[in-house]
């Protein structure tokens, strides 16, 4: 976070603020599922965010499941309702007023398609994603299952390759072209190509 | 002994009004609505102590504004022109483009907008709380100190109060008094309601609207793009929600933009027909007037005001 970098487009890149939503999170043991968080809100400002869940079953899980985003219903929901300190409470920041929705992810920074230029980066990049169309289920699958024996902490460390962002596929997010998403565009082209990357974006170490 | 804060809020409802909706779990109080109101009005509710719901939804014009888009903290412009509140308690949605489900989530939306009052719901809390007034109301209303969750209760149930029914038109449509309105008006009525004009394909029903999204073809390519903004189909584009015509002589400028500065123009604009947009409503015909039908039209309009204020809370 705030240290450049050239993506794969050669732009040279600071990702200056990276906040996102993870919902629905489930651990997966062959096929059965436990859910352990309805909804997670994530600040990477520090390069990392940790979260603690008490809730994990024993048992030997072998996957993570969620959605990037809000699920639907706690979307629709009036936020009013939620205290300080809840991952939707208002006073982050993270709701759009005229969707009744909440943004997705908070993706920005400032960039500069010369790659070889040395000066300040001058070009803001902002993608916010959000309404139920950006919400994507997927699965992490653990590289060796996350014991949980009930009497000590597991940990899980999500990795979250930023890079990787701005292509998945074979196609590139261009910042040249595509460097603001803040709702209301109907064909949410930069919110969804975004949301597929991220989603690509997320390992474990 | 009983004080005006205590007890239910017997909201008063003109002939022909059918009682709006009132969610169980926001029932009218007294203490809410005088709480309500009194926020209403309240500037701290901005950032910088300056606006306040009631600097751009102005009683004496039937709480909308008189410029096409008001102005908010640090002279910044809204998005749209701001609309009458007359009624608003019958909206089965609310903004322009029917994006808030209602009016407790819609309070939301000018407090935190930056180009409104700039503000947080907790900040505002905060500042608002001080007032002693306010949190013996609140404690009384909802049995908790002012937070955010009673800001959105509050102003809520005062906007619900603001019933619009005392025109000159109702006592003629209502209670039959044909002598309330001028033979000018009636033929204006007639006009209205004809199948000529077409006028009540949309504008029907006691709020003189059905509060369907219609595209009127204002413009060939919108760009506030409304409905669609929402429902993110390109069929819903340039569409907007159907707005009361109650009060609307005193509502100008018109449309969502507040691009159309007098009736007349708007008038002129219906029977064009519109602009050929892809989403332009079917519903709209051409039609000719000549000008004393087009001012008997207009008259008809100016009897749809209400002859006292809308507000009924003390």
């Amino acid at each position: 976070m705030n240290q450049e970098y050239h993506n794969v487009s050669d732009y040279r890149v600071k990702v200056e603020g990276l906040r996102f939503y993870l919902g629905d999170v489930r651990f997966e043991d062959d096929g059965y599922f436990t859910s352990v968080k309805d909804v997670e809100f994530f600040d990477l400002q520090h390069n990392g965010d940790t979260v603690l869940w008490t809730n994990v079953p024993k048992g030997n899980w072998t996957s993570l499941r969620m959605g990037l985003g809000v699920p639907q219903a706690l979307n629709a929901a009036d936020p009013i309702v939620y205290p300080a300190g809840h991952p939707l409470n208002l006073a982050l920041g993270t709701y759009w007023t005229w969707a009744t929705g909440y943004r997705f992810v908070m993706f920005d920074g400032r960039y500069e398609v010369d790659g070889s230029g040395t000066g300040p980066l001058m070009q803001p990049f902002s993608m916010h994603t959000g309404m139920d169309l950006c919400y994507r289920e997927f699965d992490v699958p653990l590289a060796t299952p996350l014991v949980v024996t009930g009497d000590r902490v597991s940990t899980v460390v999500l990795d979250l390759a930023v890079d990787r962002f701005f292509h998945h596929g074979g196609e590139v997010l261009d910042l040249a072209t595509e460097s603001q998403s803040h709702g209301g565009d109907p064909t949410h082209a930069v919110a969804l190509e975004l949301t597929d990357n991220i989603v690509n974006a997320f390992g474990v170490e | 002994m009983s004080s005006d804060t205590d007890g239910p809020f017997h909201l008063e409802l003109p002939p022909g009004a059918p009682m709006p909706p009132i969610p169980a779990a926001e029932p009218l109080t007294r203490a809410s609505v005088s709480l309500g109101k009194a926020l209403f009005f309240d500037t701290r509710l901005s950032r910088d102590g300056t606006v306040s719901c009631g600097s751009c939804h102005l009683p004496a014009h039937a709480f909308s504004d008189t410029v096409a888009l008001s102005t908010g903290v640090d002279g910044n412009s809204g998005m749209r022109n701001a609309p009458t509140l007359g009624n608003v308690a019958y909206h089965p949605y609310l903004f322009r483009d029917g994006g808030v489900p209602n009016l407790e989530m819609q309070v939301l939306a000018p407090v935190l907008d930056p180009m409104e009052m700039d503000h947080t719901m907790h900040e505002a809390a905060q500042r608002l709380a001080q007032d002693g007034s306010y949190q013996h109301l609140s404690q009384l209303a909802y049995g908790r100190d002012l937070d955010p969750y009673v800001i959105t209760r509050a102003i809520a149930a005062y906007e619900r109060t603001l019933i619009s029914g005392w025109s000159r038109f109702d006592r003629f449509y209502y209670q039959g008094d044909i002598g309330a309105m001028t033979a000018s008006e009636r033929h204006g009525w007639d006009l209205f309601r004809s199948d000529t004009l077409n006028c009540m394909a949309c504008h029907n029903g006691f709020d003189l609207s059905d509060h369907s999204f219609q595209n009127i073809g204002q413009y060939l390519e919108y760009t506030d793009i409304g409905r669609e903004r929402i429902t993110l189909d390109p069929a819903d584009a340039g569409k907007f929600k159907v707005p009361t015509l109650r009060n609307i002589a005193l509502t100008a400028p018109y449309m969502h933009d507040g691009a159309m500065a007098t009736l007349g123009e708007v008038i002129d604009h219906f029977a064009s027909g519109g602009l050929p947009h892809a989403n332009r409503s079917p519903l709209l015909p051409n039609f000719v007037l000549n000008e004393q039908e087009k001012e008997d039209l207009i008259a008809f309009l100016y009897a749809l005001t209400d002859e006292h204020s809308i507000d009924q809370v003390p």
